[in-house]
């Protein structure tokens, strides 16, 4: 009788022995711990960062003939920059001409100031600069299709990395007297470059 | 009012897409001059609360990139690079954008930015041809856009700056072209000499699961950049090739003074025995010169370490499973 129960207690040993060396030389799935002290491993991977930018919606001011037309709000211009690649970067702005048939409002007599509320999102490092602003300037060789060369909404160290917001900037538009009624259109291009 | 048209024109279409994507302008000219400023009519609200798309460097933390920019150091005389920009669609509907190469402009206020659409260009933008003007990327995707940046025969030295641009685009009956851009810096340096240096290695290798995972960096120590094919060749004892691998990722180049990391697997590993493998990196200027380098020799050993520990427990088990009976028969006796 004990000789068959100490056969068995050899037998359980043996298997014990064989699961522990195949366990110590077997690659396996890891399972989960059959104490109270559990954990939970983390492998995070950060993704590459982005460059883009995201405009208000349209505006539909209405403007006066013979008057500077001030404080046309442009409302607010996101963007983000998270590629941390070392290097400056600018949000910029232009303008076509604004046209109705032959009749054009020239982006020459437009003047921007860029808003100077800039705010970051969560996790953003460092705030933006307002760019100074200034009369669009440029070479307008066809009127409602040649843009005006760049003004500056916004530049940024390589250390100003993330999602920011710019708000309260405005534009006049002078429209000379005598100039038709109607509904002039045209295009604003908001340009980030990084 | 054209903008209402436009929408309705869009929805009519089908085409349906995020308000947000531009700032269209529709100013009324008032006959009655009343009031002496007027502002806007309709207070603009704020951009949505996240992007909705954006662009990066296609070989980002895949190969050393100046200032995480396409930055390229090529001889003049018809040297070309091929890269890629990769854009990112954050909606959950499909965007269209027109990708081009242009010149970069300074901009009003110190900022700097590619030249407007439509302009011309005539340096590193005109150098620049991109393999998809016109995307589509479907909704949550990203898009990779090939393109080159050969440099002219008689360009002479120096460093000329350009942008790689992505444009979301739309077209409507009204008129109003509504556009963002999203601009990553194009940096071409035309060097007036050519120093071709690569060198590879050290070769590494790791026995996985699934066979023998080989690693070698290919460093880029002289002053033009360079595009690479590579592969890792194991000998067996008696120095008879047993295996070519080739190394990936392809399409890398490597900047001056900037490092690249490409891999190989061996799978189907001998179960015992020794081999040795080296890596062989062929770098080349396209229209330039070439050059190859070799790294040092990795040895490898194979055996079943595995099974062969498996069967001594299983033996000492054994052992002691015999050695345990044997004294309760004696105490038994």
């Amino acid at each position: 009788m004990r000789e068959g129960v100490g056969a068995r207690r050899a037998l359980a040993l043996t298997g014990v022995t064989i699961a522990a060396a195949a366990a110590a030389v077997l690659p396996g799935k890891p399972v989960a711990a059959a104490s109270g002290n559990s954990s939970q491993s983390v492998t995070a991977t950060v993704v590459a960062g982005t460059l883009t930018v995201t405009a208000p919606p349209a505006i539909t001011p209405t403007l006066v003939p013979g008057t500077g037309n001030a404080n046309v709000a442009l409302g607010t211009v996101a963007f983000t920059n998270t590629l941390n690649d070392g290097s400056a970067w600018s949000v910029t702005m232009t303008s076509t001409d604004w046209v109705n048939g032959a009749n054009a409002i020239h982006f020459t007599d437009m003047s921007v100031t860029p808003g100077l509320t800039l705010g970051g999102g969560v996790g953003s490092t460092g705030t933006p600069t307002a760019g100074t602003g200034g009369t669009l300037s440029g070479t307008d060789g066809t009127p409602g299709t040649t843009a005006s060369s760049p003004l500056t909404l916004a530049t940024a160290a390589s250390t100003v990395q993330g999602v920011y917001t710019q708000a309260g900037s405005t534009m006049s538009v002078t429209v000379p007297g005598g100039t038709p009624t109607g509904v002039y259109t045209g295009t604003i291009t908001y340009t980030i470059t990084g | 009012m054209p903008s209402r048209r436009r929408k309705q024109t869009l929805a009519q279409s089908g085409l349906r897409r995020r308000s947000l994507l531009g700032i269209g302008v529709c100013a009324v000219i008032a006959g009655a001059p009343a009031a002496p400023v007027l502002a806007a009519s309709t207070p603009p609200a704020a951009a949505s609360s996240g992007p909705t798309y954006g662009v990066r460097a296609a070989l980002s933390g895949k190969t050393t990139l100046n200032h995480n920019h396409f930055a390229y150091a090529l001889p003049a005389g018809g040297a070309s690079v091929g890269d890629a920009v990769v854009v990112s669609n954050f909606t959950a509907e499909p965007l269209s954008f027109a990708v081009h190469g242009a010149d970069m402009v300074a901009a009003t206020g110190g900022g700097v930015a590619p030249a407007a659409e439509g302009a011309q260009p005539h340096q590193v933008g005109a150098w620049m041809a991109v393999a998809q003007p016109s995307i589509t990327v479907p909704p949550g995707r990203e898009v990779s856009d090939p393109f080159t940046v050969t440099v002219p025969d008689a360009q002479p030295a120096g460093e000329f700056l350009g942008a790689v641009v992505v444009a979301e685009t739309s077209t409507d009956a009204g008129g109003v072209h509504l556009l963002t851009r999203a601009a990553l810096i194009v940096d071409v340096t035309v060097l007036p000499s050519v120093r071709l240096v690569a060198a590879a290695g050290p070769l590494q290798g790791a026995q996985q699961h699934d066979g023998e995972h080989f690693s070698v960096d290919v460093d880029n120590t002289g002053n033009v950049l360079f595009t690479f094919t590579g592969e890792v060749t194991v000998r067996d004892g008696s120095g008879n090739a047993v295996a070519t691998l080739p190394l990936g990722p392809g399409g890398l180049y490597v900047i001056p003074g900037g490092r690249a990391t490409v891999t190989a697997v061996w799978s189907g590993l001998p179960l015992w025995g020794r081999a040795v493998a080296t890596a062989t990196i062929h770098a080349r200027v396209t229209g330039g010169p070439s050059a190859t380098a070799v790294s040092a020799p990795l040895e490898l050993g194979f055996f079943p370490w595995a099974l062969v520990l498996g069967v001594l427990a299983g033996l000492v088990a054994m052992l002691v499973a015999l050695f345990l009976i044997r004294r309760r028969r004696q105490s038994a006796a």
